[in-house]
């Protein structure tokens, strides 16, 4: 069976997400330490916010932008601190909102509610996560925040330094000097 | 215990007989629907109960009921506290009265039979039809027969002028009409009546196979009696039963003699033998008594019974030491060609004992006068044989089904040219007339009753007719009979003013210068006119002679035949409530079954559930075995009652007749039928059989469920303890069950400290602060409550006849879901009998019969399981199960150590389904009070929780606080024994209280510190062969 | 410049540092390889996925009869108030308790071989979650009242009794659904935007698109991304202990005898494992046969999750012995009975399977060569999950039928038609999601496995 035209559009649309026109200097490598070493000169070079693209995390490269760890842990303990005071407090609100004796025990029994208090921890904790991470990594990214290179997700490693004009070239040039297989200038 | 409980009926009787009688009298019009009138007639509140003293008709005995009428429908029958016959309590027939009442195959118009199919047609028709084929034989003089059921008072005497008037005659067959033993009294006595049995007097019983618990002339009364003797403190009280197959009554022995049946003459006679030879003799002609049984030495008597010689002596002098004493006989089961011989000699034993006078009375008695003997009947068949009778008209019989098969009732019956039936059902009988015209229910019309002698008894209707049935009044139709055939100038127009009229003379003796409508109603309110009974002298008018019946047929096995507990003749078979019932005994339900002993059992190669074919000379009938210990090896017994061809949806085609394995034989001297006279031969029978139980398991496995303690450490006044060395006998207990739990034992009260009331139990001290860990809460409505409801139940007094589960049931709507989901595990009773047989050795039977209902315990493990609040514990100490709110996981019910919860698996409740339990008009029996629960809740025992706040209630508007036993749960108000207490444990002077601190009292699973509201008092373990003598008090 | 020569990632050199995944595989090649599970095979998983609805509509058929008629269509009794559908419940529960283990707690301990292998267990966690969830609606006398069972305001003031621990299932249950989905989807973002790039299919393009949440791998979103994933991990490992915990409550909550035990919640949890584990195993072996995917779910790992088997099977089987110790060194009469019944009694045959399936037979695992032979491994696994069946059945219908009371002991427990077509209705609905799953988003974590490979250096690590 075969779909209408404009509907592929769309999903293809969708696809490829909304055109963004970006400013800068694109260089795809290959090799991990070619971009360590590259990163590490355009920082010496004053670019700020150089921007490594690449299919699998590595730590060498981290290092060379020397990020911080990410916030989104404090998030995740509000959450939770969150959860085991609400899960808590909702079983001694109801018990003492309305007494009703059962098994002959206590209202407010304690052991009983702390696994209500323990679910609900873990379970507002990891929304708190998710949230968390969600914002801090500005996804779902529906604008690409870079060019977009399919390759990238597969065995490449892009270096995305937004510059223009003469300080582009000059990145371009640095690019090449550390191996990169290809570097596009975006304007 | 033995203190009846003192009830408060004054309050709720309402002086509304009269109108009601009225009412009841005139023709109520027949309807298509049943809906509860818009405009409330004036005499009737919507929502306030009324109670209408009556009499019971399901068996000879006539015990005296109140009847509870709501929104003018009879809903529930109680036995009448202030009634002579049972003093308060009912048994379990006599409660199921109403779904008689209600029976949704009950005629609903008369019928007449056109070429074998039944066509309705109007009174008029009927009537004129009757009255000319009456009228034609009455003048032709060829032959018309009255027959009726047991009949006393009124009926029986319109039923007489009746036959004189149509030159008829009248005979009332009664299936069960104790020939024998009214013979016997004849040839011993020289009256030809039923004697009152005093066993309250009594210090010893020996029954002779009489069942005097379940089915024997006047069950009722004498479980009371029975009880009352059980509670003497005295060392007395001792119970043998001689019977060779040991039955309900049997179970409650001290000691089973298991006779070679048929032998129990013989015993008598050399108990009486020795007796009499050791000078123990007491009454007068001994010398004459001497040399009527001076063969009857203990061996011969040890030869022909099988009853060792020492133990012969023993009986004899336990008999003549504890006077009075009392031997009964008679029963049915034993019923055989010498039953006369077998009655005459417990007479002869009674008589030598000095307790004829004593605990034997020809005092009220029970009324048998001018009941047919088995050989009038037989008199009958041969004149219809003969066609001799010309019109045969049957009201409240059904020999087609109960005259044994071999006298070949219904074979005579087709002979009879036209035959009326006023029976209310389509029974065997009915099924064989040619014109029906439809007897009202007796709970529906007006009448007396004369059970015993001066006891004379108002039968009262509790409401206006049920309109799906367009029936009248049995003496209403006689009279209008009558009158077209034109001998009915003698009777007054209606059947209510024949009552009345023949009141006037009890007016005259009683009234006490009221006039006529005054007395009447006071009589009414009474439930009748009760005389104080005089013992007539009676003195030793001849000594029959003696014999031992000889069994008929090739077989190896004695086959003994005994009443339905529940069915009786088979006249219950056809209410829902008495099939779902389960035997006392077998726990079996909806069907037949054979008992055989366990060994013979293997020896045929025969498990529990099989399929056997019972075969004897005169045919065969294939049902399911139950092995059964209570049995002599060589016997085995099967229950009348079941097998019926007609009569209902509830009775049709369930188990077998065994009346059909009989050939012919009967007492010479009394024509009773020998149901005691066949041999049988047994062997596994192809087809699958069906052996629905409710308990599946006879012992308690080790664990003090149900248990005992000896006489002599009540005697010796140390309780305590005795219960966990004696339960079960044989086993050792398990230590966790011998103490307490560590946080169980109750703290030193802090200052002021008050337990509130829904946290108190006997298990505790009252008014003591518990754990730290465990504060009862005192918030909300749990500061304020007053009352703790609780329940003491003494297993020595309960009989285990179940009554009370028929009572809970009619209550609280419990419905009968029928044998295949009973069979499933889906039975709904939320009180159920456990019975647990500890040794079934003859000389020592340990059977012990416990009521198992919500334990509404003070820490229910059922409340904290349920996640949504369904169940919870109320502020009164209650178990409340919330039914709209349950959304059934049925954790609870997994979680309940007693498993006496009931979940509704199907719709019971929806008319539209297939699983409906109230097919109208069963469904007017309902109690408004309590919610009928639908699929997929689960309910269980609420104490009659709609009782509770009933007397609450009555008991505010009167700015009154509530009264120890003004009310009752319907199991406690049921129980003939009184074994079930109720009542409020916060109040120290309440009866329950007290029950429940006495030296007998236990818990079951005390040892799971579930804290139960229902204290049970041990069973007392008496040693028939010793007698204790009282060491104190 | 253009002259730069590429040195094939195979080279041994770079095996180095790789862990499992053979030298032929390279970061292109994975990518492919995982794709490739997108399209094929066809007429296969068709007939498979048709077979699978037809038995799921049966069961719905069985269901709404039961919900017509009433729970008595099911096989339950007095005593037996529980039976089937608390034991699938219980089944499925402990199914769902592999993923969360091997995607979670193995992260922790760091131990690789689980990236070759956790989404598959992972999809079958929340899969099995959501089959587990059913049976407590199920097996309710008003299944339309479930809801009654939340915690939401209402004016009556009503809520649910936190005591009763099946209220801690409802909040258990729905955490783990919760977690166990998000943990799943959180993994597939990476590799949702390998299938956007790569997927030929233009429907799995956008479902790329959709799932990758516009993933460009750029090094924030890769900070936050194992910023978070740590903590999911540790939020996970604590859950998936309690939740197995809790439902092992149900039943040691209450005073029965062969429930009410402190044994109850290490024992469920080493049997959840073990059963979830073993049926990972069972999918593993079909698809890496199915899919020929040898080379990445490699015999190493097979053989690891094998001896985790192992493991497992040795605890629950020590939990076993120490029950019936216990019962027969204990005080309690009950206790005694029940569990001499429990294999001599009317369903002795459910009490011997469950010991030869979940004890005796997982003791061939002690040798090197049938872990590593998968047909065998297949089998073995079969009969372990048949035999955790059985653990729960015997666990409820063997004690409920045999508890304090003897005038109640009712051996009267049937399985009804409707009840058999529900249990089987439940794997159908298991292996509805599942199939779906393996022809719609990446079976496999590329980018975790991309990990596993040696990053590709100019100058040699010396």
């Amino acid at each position: 069976m075969k779909l209408p035209a404009p509907l592929l559009k769309l999903v293809d649309a969708i696809i490829a997400g909304p055109k963004v026109s970006h400013r800068g200097v694109m260089g795809v490598f290959y090799y991990v330490d070619d971009v360590v070493a590259a990163v590490g000169t355009l920082r010496q070079a004053g670019h700020r916010d150089v921007r490594v693209l690449s299919p699998v995390p590595y730590h060498d490269i981290e290092r060379a932008l020397d990020q911080k760890q990410s916030l989104v842990r404090w998030v995740t303990f509000g959450g939770a601190v969150l959860g085991l005071t609400g899960g808590l407090s909702l079983c001694y609100y109801s018990v003492y909102s309305w007494p009703l004796v059962v098994g002959g025990k206590e209202l407010g029994s304690l052991p009983p509610f702390v696994t209500i208090g323990y679910e609900s921890m873990i379970l507002l904790g990891s929304l708190a996560n998710l949230f968390g991470m969600l914002a801090l990594a500005r996804l779902p990214e529906i604008k690409s925040a870079t060019p977009h290179d399919p390759r990238f997700t597969e065995d490449r490693i892009g270096i995305w330094v937004p510059c223009a004009g003469e300080a582009a070239t000059q990145v371009q040039e640095l690019m090449r000097g550390h191996g990169a297989e290809e570097v596009a200038l975006h304007a | 215990m033995s203190e009846p409980v003192v009830f408060n009926r004054r309050d709720f009787l309402r002086l509304v007989g009269v109108g009601v009688a009225g009412a009841a009298a005139g023709c109520a019009p027949p309807a298509d629907k049943l809906i509860p009138y818009l405009v409330a007639p004036n005499d009737i509140m919507p929502g306030v109960a009324y109670w209408y003293a009556s009499t019971c008709t399901e068996c000879p005995a006539g015990c005296g009921v109140l009847v509870k009428a709501r929104e003018g429908r009879a809903i529930k029958v109680e036995g009448n506290p202030k009634h002579p016959v049972n003093l308060g309590g009912l048994c379990a027939r006599g409660q199921a009265g109403l779904q008689g009442l209600y029976d949704p195959d009950r005629i609903r118009t008369p019928l007449r039979k056109e070429g074998g199919a039944w066509k309705a047609i109007t009174w008029d028709e009927a009537l004129q039809l009757a009255s000319s084929k009456v009228n034609a034989a009455a003048t032709g003089r060829r032959g018309i027969t009255l027959m009726t059921g047991h009949v006393t008072g009124s009926l029986q005497r319109l039923a007489r002028e009746w036959a004189e008037g149509g030159s008829a005659s009248h005979m009332a067959y009664e299936p069960f009409a104790h020939e024998s033993l009214r013979e016997a009294n004849r040839r011993t006595f020289g009256r030809a009546e039923i004697p009152d049995y005093d066993f309250a007097r009594a210090r010893c019983v020996v029954s002779f196979g009489a069942d005097f618990l379940e089915t024997w002339l006047s069950p009722v009364g004498y479980a009371r009696g029975f009880a009352a003797m059980r509670a003497r403190r005295d060392g007395a009280g001792t119970f043998v039963a001689v019977e060779p197959r040991l039955s309900l009554t049997g179970t409650n022995a001290d000691e089973w003699v298991a006779i070679r049946p048929g032998t129990e003459a013989i015993l008598a006679l050399g108990m009486a033998q020795v007796i009499l030879a050791e000078g123990l003799a007491q009454g007068a002609d001994r010398g004459a008594l001497a040399d009527a049984v001076s063969s009857f030495t203990p061996d011969v008597v040890a030869q022909q019974t099988e009853v060792p010689a020492e133990t012969v002596q023993r009986l004899a002098r336990l008999f003549a030491s504890q006077r009075p004493s009392l031997a009964v006989a008679g029963g049915i089961a034993a019923q055989s060609e010498q039953s006369v011989a077998l009655c005459a000699a417990v007479n002869l034993l009674n008589h030598a004992a000095g307790n004829v006078g004593e605990t034997v009375r020809f005092e009220r008695g029970v009324n048998f006068d001018g009941v047919a003997s088995f050989a009038d009947l037989q008199k009958l068949i041969a004149d219809m044989t003969r066609g001799a009778v010309e019109v045969l008209v049957v009201h409240g019989a059904n020999p087609a089904y109960a005259a044994p098969a071999w006298a070949g009732f219904p074979a005579a019956m087709d002979k009879v040219p036209f035959k009326i039936s006023l029976s209310g059902v389509m029974d065997e009988t009915t099924q064989r007339c040619d014109l029906v015209l439809p007897a009202t229910h007796a709970l529906e019309t007006i009448g007396d009753a004369e059970p015993g002698r001066g006891v004379h008894a108002i039968q009262q209707p509790a409401m206006q007719r049920v309109p799906t049935f367009d029936a009248r009044p049995a003496g209403e139709t006689l009279i209008a009979i009558a009158r077209g055939a034109g001998f009915g100038d003698r009777f007054p127009e209606t059947w209510a003013a024949y009552v009345k009229a023949r009141w006037q003379p009890m007016h005259q003796r009683f009234g006490a210068g009221r006039d006529f409508d005054t007395y009447w109603g006071a009589t009414l309110e009474a439930g009748g006119q009760f005389e104080p009974g005089q013992a007539a002298a009676v003195r030793w008018s001849g000594t029959p002679a003696f014999a031992v019946p000889e069994l008929k047929g090739a077989g190896d096995l004695a086959l003994v035949l005994y009443p339905s507990t529940s069915l009786f003749d088979g006249r219950g078979a056809n209410k829902a409530w008495l099939q779902e019932l389960p035997d006392p005994t077998s726990k079996v339900v909806w069907g037949s079954w054979v008992e055989i002993h366990p060994e013979t059992a293997a020896k045929l190669k025969i498990a529990q559930g099989d399929a056997v074919k019972v075969e004897t000379e005169a045919g065969s009938v294939e049902l399911p075995a139950y092995l059964y210990g209570g049995l002599r090896k060589d016997v085995i017994a099967i229950p009348l009652g079941q097998g019926h061809s007609a009569y209902g949806r509830y009775a049709e085609g369930r188990g077998v007749n065994p009346a059909a394995l009989l050939s012919p034989a009967q007492d010479g001297a009394s024509g009773a039928v020998a149901y005691l006279s066949a041999r049988a031969k047994v062997a596994r029978a192809t087809q699958a059989a069906d052996l629905v139980m409710t308990q599946r398991e006879k012992g308690q496995f080790g664990r003090e469920i149900a248990q005992i303690i000896p006489i002599a450490a009540i005697l010796g006044g140390t309780a305590n303890g005795h219960g966990a060395a004696e339960a079960g006998g044989h086993h050792e207990v398990p230590p966790s069950q011998t103490k307490l739990g560590k946080h169980t034992t109750p703290l030193e009260p802090k200052p002021g400290a008050r337990t509130p009331a829904h946290a108190i139990t006997a298990y505790e001290p009252i008014h003591k602060a518990r754990g730290p860990r465990n504060n009862p809460i005192d918030k909300g409505s749990y500061a304020r409550a007053e009352h703790r409801w609780a329940m003491a139940i003494d297993l020595d007094s309960c009989t285990g006849c179940s009554a009370c589960v028929v009572a809970c049931s009619a209550e609280n709507n419990v419905p009968s879901v029928g044998p295949e989901l009973v069979k499933r595990g889906r039975e709904m009773m939320w009180i159920r009998l456990d019975r647990y047989e500890e040794s079934l050795e003859p000389g020592r039977v340990d059977v012990r019969h416990m009521p198992m209902m919500c334990q509404h315990c003070g820490d229910a493990p059922c409340e904290t399981v349920c996640p949504v609040y369904a169940t919870y514990h109320n502020p009164e100490g209650l178990n409340a199960q919330v039914y709209n709110r349950c959304v059934g996981t049925r954790y609870c019910s997994n979680n309940c150590p007693y498993k006496v919860r009931a979940f509704n698996f199907f719709d019971y409740a929806a008319p539209e389904k297939a699983t409906f339990a109230f097919p109208e008009p069963l469904n007017w029996q309902l109690n408004p009070d309590v919610t009928v629960r639908n699929k997929g809740v689960m309910e269980k025992c609420t104490m009659c929780i709609q009782r509770i706040l009933e007397a609450k209630g009555i008991a505010k508007d009167e700015e009154r606080p509530l009264r120890d036993g003004e009310f009752q749960t319907a199991c406690a108000q049921s129980c003939p024994t009184q074994a079930i207490v109720f009542g409020d444990l916060a109040d120290d002077q309440s009866a329950v209280h007290k029950a429940s601190h006495g030296e007998r009292r236990y818990w079951v699973f005390n040892e799971l510190n579930t804290k139960p509201g229902v204290t049970y008092l041990k069973r007392v373990r008496r040693d028939a062969g010793a007698v204790q003598e009282p060491t104190h008090g | 410049m253009a002259d730069i020569t590429y040195e094939p990632a195979s080279s041994p050199e770079d095996v180095g540092a790789s862990e499992h995944v053979p030298a032929t595989v390279t970061q292109k090649s994975l990518n492919a390889d995982i794709l490739r599970m997108l399209e094929r095979p066809g007429k296969i998983w068709w007939g498979v996925f048709l077979l699978d609805l037809l038995i799921l509509a049966v069961a719905l058929v069985a269901e709404r009869n039961q919900i017509v008629m009433g729970i008595g269509v099911a096989g339950h009794t007095r005593p037996v108030m529980w039976a089937s559908y608390v034991t699938n419940f219980v089944f499925w529960v402990g199914i769902a308790h592999c993923g969360t283990l091997v995607s979670a707690i193995l992260f922790l301990f760091r131990s690789h071989f689980r990236r070759a292998v956790y989404r598959v267990s992972e999809a079958m966690t929340v899969f099995g979650v959501m089959t587990a969830g059913l049976f407590p609606i199920i097996h309710l006398g008003r299944p339309w009242f479930a809801y009654w069972l939340f915690p939401y305001p209402n004016q009556r003031q009503l809520w649910p009794n936190f005591r009763s621990p099946l209220e801690w299932d409802v909040f258990a249950v729905t955490t783990y659904l919760t977690v166990s989905s998000i943990f799943f989807f959180v993994g597939i973002i990476p590799d949702a935007a390998v299938q956007r790039d790569f997927a030929k299919n233009r429907l799995h393009r956008l479902l790329g698109a959709i799932f990758s949440f516009g993933w460009r791998g750029s090094n924030i979103q890769w900070k936050h991304f194992y910023g978070a994933y740590l903590f999911f991990a540790a939020f996970a490992t604590p859950l998936v202990l309690s939740v197995h915990s809790v439902v092992s409550w149900d039943f040691a909550m209450a005073q029965n005898p062969g429930w009410h035990s402190t044994i109850f919640a290490p024992y469920f949890v080493a049997g959840a494992i073990f059963s979830g584990v073993a049926l990972v195993i069972n999918l593993l072996i079909i698809i890496r046969k199915g899919y020929r995917l040898e080379h990445i779910v490699t015999l190493d790992h097979m053989e690891k999750l094998a001896k985790l088997v192992l493991l497992t099977s040795t605890i629950v089987g020590y939990s076993y012995l120490c029950e019936f110790f216990c019962a027969w060194y204990g005080p309690s009469v009950y206790e005694r009975d029940l569990f001499w019944w429990r294999f001599f009694g009317h369903f002795w045959w459910a009490g011997w399977i469950m010991f030869t399936c979940n004890v005796i037979i997982p003791l061939v695992l002690w040798f090197k060569s049938v872990r590593r032979n998968m047909a065998a491994l297949f089998v073995i696994m079969l009969f372990v999950n048949v035999g955790m069946w059985f653990e729960r059945f015997v666990i409820i219908v063997g004690s409920l039928a045999h508890l304090f009371m003897p005038s109640n002991w009712g051996v009267n427990y049937k399985m009804s038609w409707t009840e058999a077509a529900i249990l089987a209705g439940s794997f159908a609905w298991f292996g509805m999601y599942f199939l779906l799953f393996i022809r719609l988003l990446p079976a496999f974590s590329i980018a975790e496995i991309k990990e596993t490979l040696a990053p590709p250096m100019r100058k040699k690590p010396s």
